[in-house]
């Protein structure tokens, strides 16, 4: 990864080689050029390159998990850019802002420069920047150092249809994951449930809602349009006791059940759909023995207004333990003449332990994006990406020593302090 | 590798005498079964090699009256029976208070549940964490086969700089290196009789694909801790990769008895770096008989990874047991002041 940039700190180019190891088969195709948009959506710059070579080697094969090839490119994007700010003698936040894009700029002949549908992403990283205490960071360092319950659609979607029938969720069974009995749905992938079912679900809830209105309307000789459904009632706006309970709603049917469906149309072409966020890091070095503490990590994504925001927490609290086993602890091991997997249980894969967890708040930006139902935008994959390249910042801050092989252990740590030493010495 | 743990007939020892005489019968194809932390895990793995079958009986020794409990010796030392859970070990009162190494020690393995089952006898015998010899892949010497695959392979975590032999593995026990600081006897019982080893002599050498001086049908009975000379402190220090449930990348051991102005006893024993626990003679050489300053600390410290030698991957645990060797001996020094 390389950056050009002017004096005064503004990108003039960014020039990413990225040499794929994808193992003996690969469910990365048609990805790859993600990677681009991932690159050059960050900040502001004119010029913007990025090779990707994939390379098949005899060893276990791959496929995207959360983020896909997001992690990295942010990873190299950011870890370069915390560089840059060094050499430059800026603070890093200043250079991001200094580089920030309001808008889409577009990418070659083929996709214009065009809006988002918000981007909040400078409110995320003030957020951050406070939650952290980045004005105190230079000081502190010179002081010292369901069936399946499957992410979030399982509650997300009933409460879609609670909201519009005035129910509580718990009157909403959701029978899913059948395939004799329901749809095909787009998988669970991508962060994509809540925006690409959601809509669905809202559309065929408003036609419920709106038969039953039919109905009470008829008995309360009243027009339907006059109705509203809220607290497991259907009444009369402004006059709730002119009405029925959705239960004796119910009972006015003729019908022995009322069937809606809904759909959603694919996205408009005007404007682009993204999540942005921010995260910070606070760690603790003992340089003498390696030993990485992460004290603790704060986020804030710019998630539009969140339908449950336990939800929305929990993803960023799982997405934040995931990154640091990501970045520091969880390493497979491959056999450099054979290919084989040396760390195949995870006993010495080492996925991260309550232990290893820090405290980790989030301060999330809210605000309307007409785009999305309910503004709720899909959080999913966001909160890992952001994670690793906090820790990498952290470090480089508290050693003054970029470390860009992951995991960063102990050894890792004790390595690149020796090289150092070993250079400073013979000068 | 999640394979099932393969059939095996499952003998109940009653008595030290049954114990040794079922192994005796069915030789290499029989194992004794204390907690089955590591022996379990071996057999789903189906880790074996010439010599080295995966066993079909297993010899349960937890039912044997000798091999329970924690007894007083009369010189104020205590005998831990072979299985004595290392959960029992770490809490019990008199270990806590005379042997706060042996305790840390005990803590300090793997995870609760672990060492709820885990005894003192299998810590002492448990295989090693070598990739390799875990990996039914790879036939290395340990299994009977021809090479080392770490030697020119992968070698980062769980191998040696110190003492390398045949066999470059890092031995995993943790309570190993506090025995071997408290000066410890192992009693051992077999088809020929019973005897008593000095810890120090309990592990094989570098030249040795086998860990222990076990011999065939042999089994531990159990533990002596002698009582140490007054105002002797030990205490123990493990560095791991993440918080819990992980072996040492490198741990200490040390005990000291305090003379007027000097210390007049010091062990310092080595984990995870040697392919035995590693007792640093040269450090202790540098200590016994004075007293324990700064500078005689950090010669001591250096003193103990004089001639390590790293492999290709594993030299940051010379500069790592050099700080723990030195921050164990002056938390030893604060605990006496």
């Amino acid at each position: 990864m390389r950056l050009g940039a002017r004096r005064d700190g503004t990108l003039t180019a960014i020039d990413a080689e990225i040499v794929l190891d994808i193992g003996s088969g690969s469910l990365y195709a048609g990805r790859y050029a993600m990677t681009l948009h991932q690159i050059s959506e960050l900040y502001r710059c004119p010029s913007v390159r990025v090779r990707i070579v994939a390379v098949y080697t005899n060893t276990t094969p791959t496929g995207p998990q959360r983020g896909v090839l997001d992690p990295i490119a942010t990873f190299s994007t950011e870890a370069a850019i915390d560089d840059l700010a060094a050499h430059l003698g800026m603070d890093p936040l200043a250079l991001r802002m200094k580089n920030y894009a309001e808008d889409f700029q577009g990418l070659d002949d083929t996709t214009p420069a065009l809006p988002y549908t918000s981007k909040h992403l400078d409110a995320c990283l003030a957020a951050v920047a406070d939650a952290i205490g980045w004005s105190e960071r230079d000081r502190m360092r010179a002081e010292a150092r369901g069936p399946v319950r499957r992410g979030g659609q399982l509650t997300i979607l009933p409460m879609i249809a609670a909201e519009e029938l005035g129910l509580p969720p718990e009157r909403i069974h959701i029978h899913h994951g059948d395939t004799d009995g329901t749809h095909y749905a787009p998988s669970s992938h991508a962060s994509r449930i809540t925006s690409e079912v959601g809509p669905a679900v809202l559309q065929a809830a408003a036609q419920v809602r709106g038969r039953l209105c039919e109905l009470v309307a008829a008995r309360l000789e009243v027009s339907p349009l006059d109705l509203v459904a809220a607290e497991e009632r259907i009444y009369v706006r402004g006059v709730p006791e002119r009405g029925m309970t959705f239960t004796a709603a119910c009972a006015l049917m003729a019908e022995p059940e009322i069937r809606a469906t809904g759909s959603r149309a694919p996205n408009p072409d005007d404007v682009i759909f993204r999540l942005f966020g921010a995260h910070g890091a606070e760690v603790e070095v003992d340089v003498e023995t390696g030993e990485l503490r992460v004290l603790r990590i704060v986020c804030s994504h710019d998630i539009g207004r969140p339908i449950n925001p336990k939800l929305v927490e929990s993803q960023q609290y799982g997405g934040a333990v995931m990154g640091l086993g990501y970045g520091l602890y969880e390493e497979a091991e491959l056999d450099g003449k054979s290919g084989v997997l040396l760390t195949p249980d995870v006993h010495q894969y080492r996925v991260p332990t309550a232990l290893e967890t820090p405290v980790i708040e989030a301060r999330n930006v809210e605000r309307e994006d007409a785009f999305y139902p309910y503004s709720a935008k899909p959080v999913g994959e966001a909160p890992l990406v952001g994670v690793m390249p906090a820790v990498r910042n952290a470090i480089r801050h508290a050693l003054d020593l970029g470390i860009d092989t992951l995991p960063i252990t102990p050894a890792r740590i004790l390595e690149a302090l020796a090289a150092r030493k070993k250079t400073a010495d013979a000068r | 590798m999640l394979d099932e743990l393969p059939a095996f007939a499952h003998v109940s020892a009653g008595s030290v005498a049954e114990a040794v005489d079922t192994l005796a019968e069915h030789g290499t194809r029989a194992q004794v079964l204390a907690g089955g932390t590591d022996l379990l895990g071996l057999m789903k793995d189906r880790i074996s090699g010439p010599g080295m079958p995966v066993p079909e009986v297993l010899v349960n020794v937890k039912r044997i009256p000798e091999l329970a409990g924690i007894a007083e010796l009369r010189d104020g030392g205590l005998r831990i029976g072979a299985a004595v859970t290392l959960w029992d070990l770490e809490r019990d009162p008199r270990v806590v208070g005379r042997f706060p190494a042996l305790a840390q020690a005990a803590a300090a393995v793997a995870t609760a549940q672990i060492r709820s089952m885990g005894t003192v006898g299998g810590n002492l015998c448990q295989r090693p964490w070598c990739w390799y010899f875990r990996h039914p892949q790879f036939p290395c010497l340990k299994r009977g086969g021809r090479q080392c695959f770490a030697l020119p392979g992968s070698n980062r975590t769980y191998f040696s700089v110190l003492g390398l032999g045949v066999c470059v593995m890092s031995h995993p026990s943790d309570l190993a290196p506090a025995l071997m600081a408290l000066d410890a006897r192992v009693t051992v019982a077999g088809p020929a009789g019973r005897r008593t080893v000095p810890i120090d002599r309990f592990f094989r050498g570098p030249r040795s694909v086998t860990e222990t001086v076990l011999e065939r049908a042999e089994i531990i009975v159990s533990v002596d801790v002698p009582a140490p000379p007054i105002g002797t402190r030990s205490l123990f220090l493990k560095h791991l990769v993440r918080g819990t449930w992980d072996f040492a990348l490198s741990e200490v051991a040390v005990a000291a008895s305090p003379g007027p102005g000097r210390w007049d006893g010091v062990r310092i024993v080595l984990g995870g770096v040697a392919p035995f626990p590693y007792r640093a003679t040269a450090a202790e050489a540098v200590l016994a008989g004075h007293a324990p300053t700064e500078s005689r600390v950090r010669e001591a410290a250096e003193a103990a990874l004089a001639g390590a030698r790293p492999l290709t991957q594993n030299g940051y645990k010379i500069d790592l047991t050099r700080a723990l060797v030195s921050r164990a001996l002056t938390a030893l020094v604060a605990s006496m002041a």
